[in-house]
């Protein structure tokens, strides 16, 4: 059995996956449920899900990235090299410090993409910044 | 096991590279500052030179993490029980998969730096560990027919 912290992990991406599948659609993207198996700090392996997302011939991809103390982190990454466009970061109400929703972070790596998207700092992750997202990927789309 | 999988466990290994790098880069400027407890047998040298073969030693996990999809591809979707070299398993692969000459080139390109680094001990030379894993996921992003996502 997974750690509690995995389990929590796999609930919150059920629901953002959800999220933004709705959000997809309505962008006019085509959505295909994919899931990435992660280990926990047991290290058993568990099935989280994540997302492959089309609108005309930009791809992209939401990746699971794992819990963390009271978190979670998941990933915007532009299909077909992989890129960063920006990280996902959800913290947990119970940690106090915030209202259970997601927050999209500057990509931390150097290979990120994410242009403007959190030039004012960490922004709730609502329909209005998945648009975004969805504009920088076509921005920055190689076939 | 599914594209999706592979390509996030090479992208795993462009994200420890990142921690690495970081990490080795603090432990230089810590033991140039005369704050470092290092071992007696080690000394800024030995900092210097993981330094120097930092990229090159994750080119050559990338490298085998992309072999390891093709292979797993090569066995379980072509059901192939073959084993043929990494170059003509790419090439047999692009043949099959239309994979366009820009996808196949690149990425022949990160092998041969590969065996350059593995086979003649090239340390030295400058690499891009973003770009290499770019050019890696995108021939396998290619690889598409009968590969479930």
């Amino acid at each position: 059995m997974p750690t509690e912290s995995a389990v929590q992990f796999v609930s919150c991406m059920t629901r953002l996956v959800s999220q933004v599948s709705n959000w997809a659609a309505a962008a006019g993207c085509a959505v295909q449920p994919v899931s990435r198996t992660l280990r926990d700090s047991d290290g058993v392996g568990y099935e989280a899900p994540g997302l492959l997302l089309q609108h005309g011939l930009t791809q992209f991809a939401l990746s699971p990235q794992g819990p963390g103390h009271n978190s979670a982190t998941a990933e915007f990454y532009l299909m077909p090299r992989y890129d960063d466009i920006v990280t996902l970061t959800y913290v947990s109400r119970a940690d106090g410090i915030d209202d259970d929703r997601w927050h999209v972070l500057p990509s931390p790596w150097k290979s990120g993409i994410d242009d403007d998207l959190t030039a004012t700092g960490p922004q709730v992750f609502d329909e209005r910044l998945f648009n975004r997202i969805l504009t920088v990927a076509k921005r920055h789309a190689t076939v | 096991m599914p594209r999706f999988e592979w390509l996030n466990r090479i992208k795993a290994i462009e994200r420890e590279y990142a921690i690495v790098r970081l990490a080795v880069d603090l432990m230089t400027k810590t033991v140039v500052a005369g704050d470092a407890d290092l071992p007696p047998t080690l000394d800024l040298a030995d900092c210097r030179s993981a330094e120097a073969g930092l990229a090159a030693t994750y080119l050559v996990r990338l490298f085998a993490e992309f072999e390891a999809a093709l292979r797993d591809y090569w066995r379980n979707i072509r059901d192939k029980t073959s084993e043929p070299p990494v170059s003509v398993l790419m090439t047999s692969i692009r043949d099959h998969c239309a994979i366009p000459d820009a996808e196949f080139g690149e990425a022949d390109g990160i092998r041969d730096r590969r065996n350059r680094i593995v086979h003649e001990g090239l340390l030295g030379q400058s690499l891009d560990i973003a770009s290499a894993r770019g050019a890696l996921c995108a021939f396998l992003a290619k690889v598409h027919r009968d590969w479930p996502a």
